[in-house]
Formats: C-alpha cells, sequence, structure tokens
C-alpha cells in the first residue's frame, strides 16, 4: 500500500471530521454572521427598547415591575418560542427597521436549521467512513480506496447542503488526492505480469 | 486477534472521542449559559441585575481574582448614583467571578479533552508498533477526558469512548503469548530416529502428510519442458 495515501487519506479523514464538528458554528456564522455584526454595530442602541417590547408582546411584565425569580423563565421561555413571523409583526406594530433587520436575520437561521444539521450529522459519519476506509485499505487496497473516494465526494456534498463548504473543501480535497494515489496503486499492482505472482 | 480488537477498541474509541471532545465546544457553553440563567432567577434580585448593569458599562474590567472582582465593587459603589448597597454590588460581582471562573476552566477543560482525544487517536494508530506507549496514550487520555467530562457535566456521551479508549489500553498491555523457555538441565523430547527404518516405502498417509498437493508448484515452460 502507497505510504503517502494512507498518509494523505488519514489527514483528510482527521481535518474532514474536525471541520463537521464544527460546521454549525461555520454555517451559522456563514449565514448571519455578517449580518448580525452590522445589526449590533447600526441599530445596537435599539436592542434594550426591542427586548422590553418583545416581553409585552409575549405578556411578560417590564424587568424591574416583577420578581426576578418569575420575570427570568417567563422571558427565557418567550425568546424560545419567538419566530421571524412573530418579529414581523412586532416590525408592523411599531413600524420598526431594527425588528424587520432581526426577523430576516432570524427567518434565514430558521431555514438553514434543519439543512445545517442534517449536513453536519451527514458529514461526520462520511468524516468517520473516510478514516474506517484509510485503515480497511491497509487489508483491501481497492475497497478502501473506494471508500476514501465516495467519502470526499460526500463530505463536500453535505457541506455545501450545510452552506459551509470552505474549510470543508481542504479536508475533501485530501481524501480525493489520498484515494487516487491509493487507487493508482491498486493499478499499478494490476499491471505486474501475469502468471508469475499465482506461483 | 486480541491485538486486532485492541487496536479496533482503541481506533474507534479515538475516533469517538475526538466527536465528543468537539461536541463539548457546543454542550458545555450552552450548559454554562442555562445554570448562570438559572442562577440568576434563584440567587439574584433586581437590584443585582441594576448593579451589574453599571459594573458592565465601566471601561476597566478587573482580572480574574477574588480581590480584583471585590476592589472592582468598591470602586464602581463608591462612584455610582444609583440607589443601591455597597453589598449588593460586592455580591454580584462575586457572582461575575464565579460565571467568569467557571468559563474560563471550563475552556482550559475543552482544550485539553481536544488535546487528549488527538493522543489517543495517534496512539491507537501507533498500536501495532508500539503497544506499551500507545496504551499508555490511550489510557491517560481516557482519564483526562473523563475528568473534563465529569466536570463539565458533559459525561454521558464521553464515557464511551472513554470505555473503549480504556479496553485498547489495556489489550495494549498484555504480552504476546511467547514459547516456554526450557528449565536448565532438561531437553525437550524428541522422537529417536531409526536409519534402517529409512529403506521401507511410506504409507499412503505418510506420503501425503510429506508432500500435501497444495505444496506441489511446478513451472511449465512454453517449449514443454518443467522446471
Amino acid at each position: 500500500m502507497s505510504r503517502g495515501g494512507y498518509v494523505t487519506s488519514m489527514v483528510g479523514g482527521v481535518l474532514a471530521l474536525v471541520f463537521a464538528m464544527l460546521m454549525l458554528l461555520t454555517g451559522f456564522l456563514w449565514a448571519v454572521g455578517g449580518d448580525l455584526v452590522r445589526f449590533f454595530e447600526e441599530r445596537g442602541d435599539r436592542v434594550g427598547s426591542m427586548w422590553k417590547l418583545l416581553g409585552r408582546y409575549h405578556g411578560v411584565a417590564d424587568f424591574p415591575k416583577e420578581d426576578l425569580g418569575k420575570y427570568v423563565p417567563e422571558y427565557k421561555e418567550a425568546l424560545e418560542n419567538t419566530t421571524s413571523e412573530d418579529l414581523e409583526a412586532l416590525a408592523d406594530k411599531y413600524d420598526s427597521a431594527a425588528f424587520r433587520d432581526m426577523a430576516a436575520i432570524v427567518a434565514r437561521l430558521e431555514a438553514l436549521r434543519v439543512r445545517l444539521i442534517i449536513g453536519t450529522v451527514m458529514s461526520v459519519l462520511s468524516a468517520v467512513a473516510a478514516l474506517v476506509g484509510a485503515q480497511v485499505a491497509k487489508v483491501r487496497l481497492k475497497a478502501g480506496a473506494v471508500t476514501i473516494l465516495c467519502a470526499s465526494v460526500l463530505t463536500l456534498g453535505f457541506s455545501l447542503l450545510a452552506g459551509s463548504v470552505l474549510p470543508m473543501a481542504a479536508a475533501s480535497l485530501l481524501l480525493l488526492i489520498g484515494s487516487l494515489v491509493l487507487l493508482s496503486g491498486v493499478r499499478a499492482r494490476n499491471g505486474q505480469q501475469p502468471g508469475w505472482e499465482a506461483e | 486477534m486480541l491485538k486486532r480488537a485492541g487496536f479496533i477498541c482503541g481506533y474507534a474509541g479515538g475516533i469517538l472521542a475526538l466527536i465528543c471532545a468537539l461536541l463539548m465546544l457546543y454542550t458545555v457553553p450552552a450548559g454554562i449559559v442555562d445554570s448562570v440563567v438559572q442562577q440568576i432567577g434563584s440567587e439574584l434580585e433586581n437590584e443585582h441585575i441594576i448593579a451589574m448593569g453599571e459594573m458592565f458599562s465601566r471601561g476597566d474590567w478587573p482580572a480574574l481574582s477574588r480581590g480584583a472582582f471585590e476592589d472592582f465593587a468598591s470602586r464602581v459603589a463608591k462612584s455610582s448614583r444609583l440607589p443601591v448597597k455597597d453589598s449588593v454590588f460586592r455580591q454580584a460581582a462575586l457572582f461575575l467571578y464565579r460565571a467568569e471562573l467557571n468559563l474560563v476552566v471550563s475552556a482550559v477543560l475543552i482544550l485539553l479533552s481536544i488535546a487528549a482525544a488527538f493522543v489517543a487517536f495517534f496512539g491507537s494508530l501507533a498500536f501495532y508498533k508500539r503497544p506499551m506507549p500507545a496504551g499508555a496514550m490511550m489510557l491517560v487520555s481516557a482519564l483526562v477526558l473523563l475528568v473534563s467530562a465529569i466536570y463539565t457535566g458533559t459525561a454521558m456521551p464521553t464515557v464511551l469512548a472513554c470505555l473503549l479508549l480504556a479496553a485498547g489500553g489495556v489489550i495494549a498491555f498484555i504480552p504476546e503469548k511467547t514459547p516456554v523457555p526450557v528449565r536448565a538441565g532438561f531437553r525437550p523430547y524428541v522422537p529417536p530416529d531409526f536409519p534402517e527404518d529409512d529403506d521401507f516405502a511410506p504409507t499412503r498417509m505418510n506420503r501425503q502428510r510429506e508432500t500435501p498437493a497444495d505444496k506441489i508448484h511446478v513451472r511449465v515452460r512454453r517449449d514443454g519442458s518443467i522446471d
């Protein structure tokens, strides 16, 4: 077995696993990171009033008027139940651009959530398959190489699905190179002079 | 067979440890935020939050020590115009100190766990060549992972990885079977050889034992001669 192909596949597999586990974070940052930074830069001074209006919308009393032991769980539940439609309704009610911007950010996150979770889980499984394939290649060269090749394609595909392709592309490339080097080893072994090896 | 099982345990444990350690990046901060919110609801009053707001508005955030936070609280209390007692500022500062300390310790433990997971994974790769160092790497990493997982409250998924790593580490220390050495003064039994029997034709069973069919290799050349 080619040592270079094995090492490249192992490095690619480990990187793929790390990037797949970080994909929830990177996918979130790629999707709404810039918009969130811009929101807090431009409308950071409105956050306090938005906080208060959101609480009122969900029927939570204003902060100093209620006991903290009651206010915290009520407001936590209100935050968990807030959707982009609630924020749109608040934007219409108070004619607020800040609520409208936040509604757009939350709507993008809601649309991404399912794809991000599926993409992350499948990328982790593909990375594990690549690591298993690298060990299988020691015993069954062709099967291991094909497993790594499939894993490289799958990690790239699922990272595209999750909207976080940039870090994963490097790992997929390493896996692809590793699998091709291993497959070239298979071809070189099959190309030996026939008739002599069987004896 | 045992070595193979040990390698598989160590390799699977290393991959699982990597997944669990990287999963801590999400579960631990979420757990800290949840516990801090719960503590705010159960331990603090409204005036503590007002005092915290006053402290956050100051630029000179103190270093991570109890004394520094107490000094900071007394400085803010002296210069504040809010109708809040000095003791409230002190309690709020100590709450912030505990939360920040918990955050820093958890961050260090997460980094340690990720490093330990990598050590365990690379240890499992060295299982066949250097079993003892590989076993030590896996056992130490399993211990570090378990301790940090218990401290950060994420023991449940990490325990399986630790068990696999511990199994791989223990198997690495089990010595391979070696032939038992002959005691001094004794020789192993060797059947006697009778040269007079060599002239007898071997039985059919002996003939098969001496030259089994799958051991016969002939190479036929194109001109028909046999090597």
